[in-house]
């Protein structure tokens, strides 16, 4: 913590960068929010531990377009989302200064998040600095899913009919995804309206599926739909099926290698035609 | 369960749908159970749309554009490919067998192919219509 408040204020002073995107502690509750230093803040209230669970990135194209120079902290998930909004051109990579952090894994309600059993890098793939040691993690298995793929089709669809049915429509996994940024959401497109905005389960339905396919090859896995689902729906679910079949099928792991475009942008003239059967 | 199964046609503008009309045209027998809905291009098939069809009570769903290389906008199936494998795995992972999706590849010149696949698909969806309850018609009773 010392390096990073000592390396941020550094360039803060120096006018390298405008404003640094940050975890704080709020003096007042103790809690850790996300916030933008700018020259001469306080930057004791800098903090990086277990408690950073949010994804700066999500605000990161915001506070980007704000600021000629933007400089921001990024644990191994930010990363992977921020590789995948660089290949997107949501973001431009000459104006970014990036600080990454080794991290041990973060907690959410005083357990470690589910997601970082399933970390695939501890640091981010893009840096100017980074801060503690990368170390070497195991693939991406998406061990989660073999939970779903034991069950018989029907038992799938009760299983997920019975997570769909809780949704409440209030859009926080949106709202919190750094890969949502979408304008004009489909799920309040009008004219047409591919997405009742009713609760019922077939518009649930609806919305959840989509929203899992809008993550094929983007999601970085960085878990805050799940933490942010107000009825607990695993999210996670939806979108490690959508990766393991991105990796199956085009042998990617979204966000860990910066050359790479996400899958579903590529045009791939030599794919075997067995895709349309789901093979490859 | 219906005896016939509703399935929704996604055809291209320039190949499928002008085979389709081939094989009306040339009098080639085919089930009625497929509704066509006209697409400028394979590479414009959201997969939103399936699901739609899914959750709207269809039984199956055919996509057909033109062969690979053949595409009226030079690369519009390349893309529909690959997305169209990726929607089909997500639809398998809620329970809603792959069986009713069938993607496939008519050209303008094959009515016979298109009245074919359409048999066949209208086939697949009555053997599976009885045991299996799809995931689509209970979303869409409630």
């Amino acid at each position: 913590m010392k390096e990073l408040r000592a390396r941020a204020g550094e360039a803060l002073a120096n006018g390298a960068i405008d404003v640094l995107l940050c975890w704080r502690t709020e003096p007042e509750t103790g809690r850790v929010k996300p916030h933008v230093f700018r020259k001469g803040d306080d930057l004791e209230q800098m903090v990086f531990d277990d408690r950073c669970v949010h994804n700066l990135v999500t605000f990161l194209p915001e506070v980007a377009g704000h600021n000629k120079k933007t400089g921001a902290v990024l644990k191994g998930c930010d990363g992977r989302a921020l590789v995948t909004l660089l290949a997107e051109k949501r973001l431009k990579r000459d104006n970014l200064y990036l600080v990454t952090v080794a991290c041990d894994g973060v907690k959410v309600d005083g357990r470690t998040a589910a997601k970082c059993a399933d970390c695939v890098t501890n640091v981010s793939p893009v840096a100017d600095v980074v801060i503690g040691e990368k170390k070497t993690m195991k693939p991406a298995e998406y061990k989660q899913l073999e939970y779903i793929e034991e069950m018989k089709p029907e038992e799938r669809w009760q299983f997920f009919a019975q997570q769909f049915e809780r949704c409440a429509r209030c859009y926080s996994c949106r709202q919190v995804c750094p890969m949502c940024y979408c304008e004009t959401c489909i799920a309040e497109q009008v004219g047409p309206a591919w997405i009742d905005p009713s609760t019922k389960l077939s518009a649930n339905t609806m919305w959840q599926l989509s929203r899992a396919y809008h993550l094929a090859g983007r999601c970085a896995d960085c878990g805050e739909c799940e933490r942010a689902c107000p009825e607990r729906i695993p999210l996670r679910l939806l979108n490690a099926a959508m990766q393991k079949a991105v990796k199956d099928l085009f042998h990617v792991v979204p966000g860990t290698d910066p050359d790479v475009q996400p899958p579903l942008s590529v045009l791939a003239q030599d794919d075997p035609d067995s895709l349309l059967e789901g093979k490859r | 369960m219906r005896e016939e199964p509703k399935i929704l046609g996604l055809l291209c503008k320039w190949c499928s749908y002008a085979g389709a009309d081939l094989a009306g045209t040339s009098r080639f027998a085919y089930p009625p159970n497929v509704q066509i809905v006209q697409v400028p291009c394979s590479g414009r098939i959201d997969p939103v749309m399936i699901f739609r069809a899914f959750t709207e009570g269809y039984d199956g769903v055919l996509v057909s554009g033109c062969h690979p290389g053949d595409c009226h906008y030079g690369t519009g199936n390349y893309f529909a490919r690959r997305k169209l494998a990726v929607a089909r795995r997500l639809l398998e992972t809620v329970g809603i067998s792959p069986d009713r999706m069938y993607f496939t590849w008519v050209s303008a010149a094959e009515g016979r192919k298109f009245s074919a696949v359409c048999s066949e698909f209208t086939e697949r969806l009555k053997q599976l219509g009885g045991t299996e309850k799809t995931a689509a018609r209970e979303a869409v009773s409630r």
